[in-house]
């Protein structure tokens, strides 16, 4: 099943993500800061990651920009989604250039609506 | 001996103008500011004005003996004025007297000694008549005395310059600047035709010195009044009319009959009344002016105050709406998987309290959204998604959501189709939807029976759609204030709904920030209402 990273630092949010990811079958890690987001993206590869941008050591474009530069990672391949409350034209235009595949407004959607959206994008990988 | 001839060519007058302005000036200059660089100011000022009656005189006397003294004069006062130069930019630009009290107590005793030597000997300036009176005989001493002009001017220079180049204060820079030009060019041509050339018997230009020197007055006062153009032009009213009144006094002392010269007196009287009436009303109307100048200055700085402490409540109402949003994601989440039963089926009560929840969660996300769209609006960072869209797929869109919330009130809700076929329009296509949802749910709101249509026609450049109710209506006096900020129909609230308003004013935030317009028509209260808004067809 696909492994996915949840970086949120909103720990009630990252447990319904949590719950709910589980629950449809995917397995589920969650970091709540850029320290423990990057010790886990050194430890392992992921198939997506869900990046929130308002982290409170880093923001979250730093670690979009690592995962997906840095020739040392492991990581360098794995989608990323920007799934976060802050949501000005220049924030998502910046994370899609970075090489983001979706960019998410939390409030927007139901974690329903977000797990639809996610298993849309990974199909393509899953076939 | 024959008394000095002062003939009446017009050179003469010129100089004898010159000299007035400078005179003029100066006691201007003593009555206006009691600065002491002032005072030094006047000083050479006056220095300048007895060096140009001098000159009047040395240009115009067949005496050898007034020629003489006229050229010692001319270059006692000449010296003069360089020291109370001196002395005026010692004090205008602040600097340490003190600490160079040898300086200038050595640029005193100089101009001590040179002003003796050319009172009491002939060692600078000779009386021995030279060969023509308009000559001078220069005393062996006078090359110092020449050089020791050329370093005070210089020394005078050095100060304006070091000054000029090292001052912030761009006010003060350019004073400098214009004591620089309006100075240094009539010294240096002075020095040039006055002290050096004439010493090589070069003479020819001897008389150019006053009219050059003029200048100097004009832009010292200039460059030291505050405010430069208040001081300008009652400066140039001024010496406009003292050189009226000058020409005509000569004209009167000219006068050849009895008749002539009271009827030229009678003029100049005249001239004086109006040339002081002139400079009083120019002074009253520059005062005026700058009083203007000064409250417009002040609603300019009180506007950009005001601006940034709107673009401040605009950032803090950014930064709240999206702090809003985190909690609002986890009653969302919750609420929503309560919904879907992810911990076990509900009771039907529980079930509907929970929709009531999520229902609310989402009217708040939605007001915060409405508030972050007109904030980002306000500051001009909209953020719209403008395609080429169909306002009339939007809006059937829009009526097929809102069906059944109609019905559930028992009112109608239809499109009254076009016939003809419309044209496109570049529009945020969401934003656009929320707009018409907003008014269809408003008329929902407001009307207790009957329905509501919605339209769409073509109207010159415009797409225009109409939501019609049959509903309360609005009254005429409250038509105007209803797209403003937290306005609503007066009543409409205690009657029926509530609401915060803001809805209205973010769809005219919307809808004119596509360039578009947004109105209300009613006949009255209870008379229903129909809302308009027209967006630009696409050329």
């Amino acid at each position: 099943m696909a492994k996915i990273l949840i970086i949120e630092d909103d720990l009630m949010i990252s447990g319904i993500y949590t719950s709910k990811f589980k629950k449809e079958g995917f397995e589920v890690e969650s970091a709540k800061d850029g320290k423990e987001a990057y010790g886990k993206l050194e430890e392992k590869e992921f198939d997506l990651i869900l990046l929130d941008k308002a982290l409170p050591d880093v923001d979250g474009i730093e670690i979009l920009k690592n995962i997906k530069t840095n020739p040392k990672s492991k990581n360098n391949q794995t989608i990323v989604v920007v799934l976060t409350n802050v949501s000005e034209k220049n924030d998502v235009e910046d994370a899609k250039n970075l090489g983001a595949t979706d960019y998410l407004v939390k409030a927007y959607f139901t974690p329903t609506e977000i797990v639809g959206k996610i298993k849309d994008i990974l199909k393509p990988n899953i076939y | 001996m024959t008394l000095p001839i002062i003939n009446t060519s017009i050179a003469n007058v010129l100089i004898a103008i010159s000299g007035l302005t400078s005179l003029v000036l100066s006691t201007v200059m003593i009555l206006r500011s009691r600065a002491l660089s002032s005072v030094f100011l006047a000083l050479s000022n006056y220095g300048l004005a007895l060096w140009i009656f001098s000159e009047l005189v040395f240009l115009n006397t067949k005496d050898i003996f007034y020629a003489a003294i006229a050229a010692k004069s001319l270059h006692i006062t000449g010296a003069f004025i360089l020291t109370a130069l001196i002395f005026f930019a010692y004090t205008f630009l602040k600097m340490d007297l003190r600490r160079n009290k040898i300086l200038l107590f050595l640029i005193i005793a100089l101009f001590v000694s040179a002003v003796s030597f050319i009172i009491f000997t002939d060692k600078i300036i000779s009386t021995t008549p030279p060969s023509d009176s308009h000559y001078i005989n220069y005393g062996p001493f006078y090359p110092l005395y020449a050089l020791y002009m050329i370093v005070i001017a210089f020394l005078f220079f050095y100060c304006l310059i070091k000054k000029s180049l090292k001052t912030e204060d761009i006010t003060e820079k350019r004073q400098l600047i214009y004591i620089e030009i309006g100075i240094m060019t009539p010294i240096f041509i002075g020095l040039t035709l006055n002290i050096v050339l004439p010493y090589f018997n070069y003479f020819a230009y001897y008389w150019l010195g006053p009219f050059l020197a003029v200048i100097y007055p004009v832009f010292a006062y200039y460059a030291i009044s505050k405010h430069h153009l208040f001081n300008i032009e009652v400066i140039s009213t001024e010496l406009f009319s003292a050189l009226m009144i000058i020409i005509i006094l000569i004209d009167v002392l000219l006068a050849g009959t009895k008749t002539e010269f009271i009827l030229k007196s009678g003029l100049l009287i005249g001239i004086a009344v109006i040339s002081l009436l002139l400079i009083r009303s120019v002074f009253r109307e520059i005062l005026a002016r700058e009083k203007i100048a000064k409250i417009s200055e002040d609603l300019k700085a009180a506007n950009v105050k005001l601006k940034e402490i709107n673009e401040a409540k605009s950032e803090f109402v950014s930064l709240v709406s999206h702090q809003f949003r985190t909690p609002l994601t986890s009653i969302k989440g919750l609420t929503s998987m309560l919904m879907e039963d992810f911990w076990g089926p509900l009771t039907g009560d529980q079930k509907k309290s929970i929709t009531q929840i999520y229902s609310s969660e989402e009217r708040l996300l939605a007001l915060i959204e409405n508030l972050l769209d007109i904030t980002r609006i306000e500051a001009g960072r909209e953020e719209f998604d403008l395609r080429p869209i169909n306002i009339l797929e939007v809006a059937q869109g829009v009526i097929q959501e809102l069906a059944s919330q109609a019905g559930e009130k028992g009112l109608h809700l239809r499109l009254i189709e076009s016939k003809e076929l419309l044209p496109l329009v570049k529009a945020d296509s969401l934003k656009i939807r929320q707009v018409i949802q907003n008014l269809i749910e408003n008329a929902i709101k407001y009307t207790p029976q009957g329905g509501i249509s919605v339209s769409l026609k073509r109207e010159a450049n415009y797409v225009v759609l109409a939501v019609a109710d049959t509903g309360l209506g609005i009254a005429k006096s409250q038509q105007p204030f209803l797209f403003e900020k937290f306005e609503r129909g007066k009543g409409a609230a205690s009657r029926y709904v509530g609401g915060t308003g803001l809805g209205l004013y973010w769809a005219a935030k919307i809808i004119g920030a596509h360039k578009g317009k947004i109105w209300v028509e009613s006949e009255g209260e209870n008379k229903g209402s129909t809302f308009f808004f027209s967006l630009p067809v696409i050329e």
